[in-house]
């Protein structure tokens, strides 16, 4: 028995995209649960919290369940972004629930007694809904409070809300290449950013780690985001990115602030990178689970201390990585004083790689690896921002 | 972070015994600026006993090697030990405290 018929799906997705227009964070839920229970299907969004630890339903009720993504079916769901049937009474599936290849939740699909949650309607109707379900909290998000309520676990510092503003979603993905970012403490992170933007086969990145901690260090790093936005937008190259973020620092600060970083462009057909390394640990290049080197060229001062942009250049090739990190990473200690270290690092890298895991994952426990060596959240803000310019990482980025 | 000063042959020299962190980051400034108060001279600012150095540490030197200029005079920092050379050396920023 399929249930709900398969013609019962396109009216279905009408329905919201039309009640969708005139709701906001809040009556999402509400919407999905009426259209889905007309064709009898109970409905529940969980959202990904920000430490990606936890799925938490989108209500209003502060003690709504939660459910710990390493041990759940939905947690599977979530980090293999491969849905997951369970039998049971009622059966479930459990949708993995992305916008673009951003990973935002899990939608719970309960079917009538006795349905299969595995038929191949039922699975492609509900990836749809999913779909739709993604652009719609994706969409609705800066409307109200509601979505971003749902997902912290606890209240933010004001230099985390900041900086959380200013970031593009954690991961995208064109049909060859992958980039996906992690940025801890997540309610508490000062300093730290990530950017990029893909553009007309080209992908530009940056890593920066604002001098200081918590809103002087975020404030540094914000202007230093907002001048190089401004400059590429309006054609400028890498040195001539680096030059209009040291004006911005130098004529905003007087007192020496700066921002380390990477910046680099990448031509996604010819697989030619060239960066600019301003005061930051060089990225790491790994091909075949080895790393090839450090990408330890055009070096300078920390951007704010101004100073020539030299450009280097790397070939890469098919399935190569190349992993970007904040010293908040390796130079995490445990107890004993043990620093995480870069070796720690790779090591993680090739070994998730190796189990197929999406790149977003990946990124996702390592992070997690480093809170757990030092025992708690980084004291540190911990950056990592990994890419992969590969097929095979790109069609495991999407359910 | 304990520091002291000596003032020799018309430079100042400025010993620093401690890791070179947030902490520290305003004292330090404040015993350059001292330094360089009324006086035309150099400063060296001695990091042998320095064992740590991270970003808010650069940024105080960066911030005496300011006002030195603004003094008219140099501020070069001497006989770093290795694992704060190399933090010198990735940063980009040594070869501005007249580290070769």
């Amino acid at each position: 028995m399929t249930v709900p018929r398969p013609d019962a799906w396109p009216g279905l997705l009408a329905e919201l995209i039309e009640n969708g227009h005139f709701v906001g964070p809040s009556g999402l839920a509400a919407i999905v649960e009426a259209a889905t229970a007309r064709v009898g299907l109970g409905v529940t969004i969980h959202l990904i919290d920000h430490e990606q630890e936890r799925l938490r339903v989108l209500s209003s009720d502060p003690a709504a369940e939660t459910i710990p993504v390493h041990a759940s079916v939905a947690g599977r769901a979530f980090m293999t972004l491969i849905p997951v049937p369970s039998v049971g009474d009622p059966p479930r599936l459990w949708m993995p629930v992305v916008n673009g290849t951003e990973r935002i939740g899990v939608l719970e699909v309960r079917l009538p007694p006795g349905a299969d949650p595995a038929a191949p309607g039922t699975v492609s109707g509900a990836r749809l809904l999913a779909g739709l379900i993604g652009h719609l909290i994706t969409s609705k998000t800066s409307y109200g409070d509601a979505i971003a309520k749902a997902r912290r676990s606890r209240p933010m510092t004001p230099a985390a809300e900041l900086l959380w503003q200013l970031l593009p979603p954690l991961t995208f993905a064109t049909d060859h290449f992958v980039l996906a970012a992690v940025l801890e403490p997540c309610y508490e992170v000062g300093g730290d950013a990530f950017d990029y933007t893909v553009d007309d086969g080209f992908a530009r990145f940056a890593v920066y780690d604002g001098v200081g901690k918590g809103l002087p260090a975020a404030l540094a790093t914000a202007v230093a985001l907002g001048a190089s936005r401004a400059s590429r937008r309006a054609g400028a190259d890498l040195p001539g990115v680096a030059e209009a973020v040291d004006g911005a620092l130098t004529s905003q600060f007087t007192d020496s602030r700066f921002v380390t970083a990477v910046l680099a462009e990448f031509d996604l057909h010819a697989g030619h990178l060239r960066y600019t390394g301003a005061g930051h640990p060089p990225p790491v290049l790994l091909r075949h689970g080895k790393v090839v080197r450090a990408l330890a060229g055009g070096r300078r001062t920390p951007l704010g201390v101004p100073a020539p942009t030299p450009v280097a250049d790397e070939r890469l090739e098919p399935g190569d990585r190349i992993l970007f990190y904040t010293d908040g990473i390796t130079e995490a200690r445990d107890e004993a004083g043990t620093l995480f270290g870069l070796e720690r690092l790779v090591d993680l890298v090739e070994r998730h790689a190796e189990d197929g895991l999406p790149v977003a994952e990946t990124v996702r426990r390592i992070s997690h690896a480093v809170r757990d060596h030092q025992g708690g959240p980084p004291a540190d803000d911990a950056t990592l921002l990994l890419l992969e310019w590969s097929e095979d990482a790109a069609h495991r980025s999407a359910p | 972070m304990t520091l002291a000063r000596d003032d020799v042959g018309g430079v100042a020299e400025i010993y620093l015994d401690g890791d070179l962190d947030m902490q520290a980051e305003e004292r330090v400034v404040a015993e350059i600026e001292a330094a360089l108060d009324g006086l035309q001279r150099d400063v060296v600012v001695d990091l042998s006993a320095v064992p740590f150095l991270d970003s808010s540490g650069i940024r105080a030197l960066l911030r005496g090697r300011e006002a030195a200029q603004r003094h008219g005079v140099r501020l070069c920092v001497r006989n770093p030990r290795r694992i704060v050379e190399d933090v010198l050396r990735i940063t980009g920023v040594a070869p501005l405290f007249g580290l070769r």
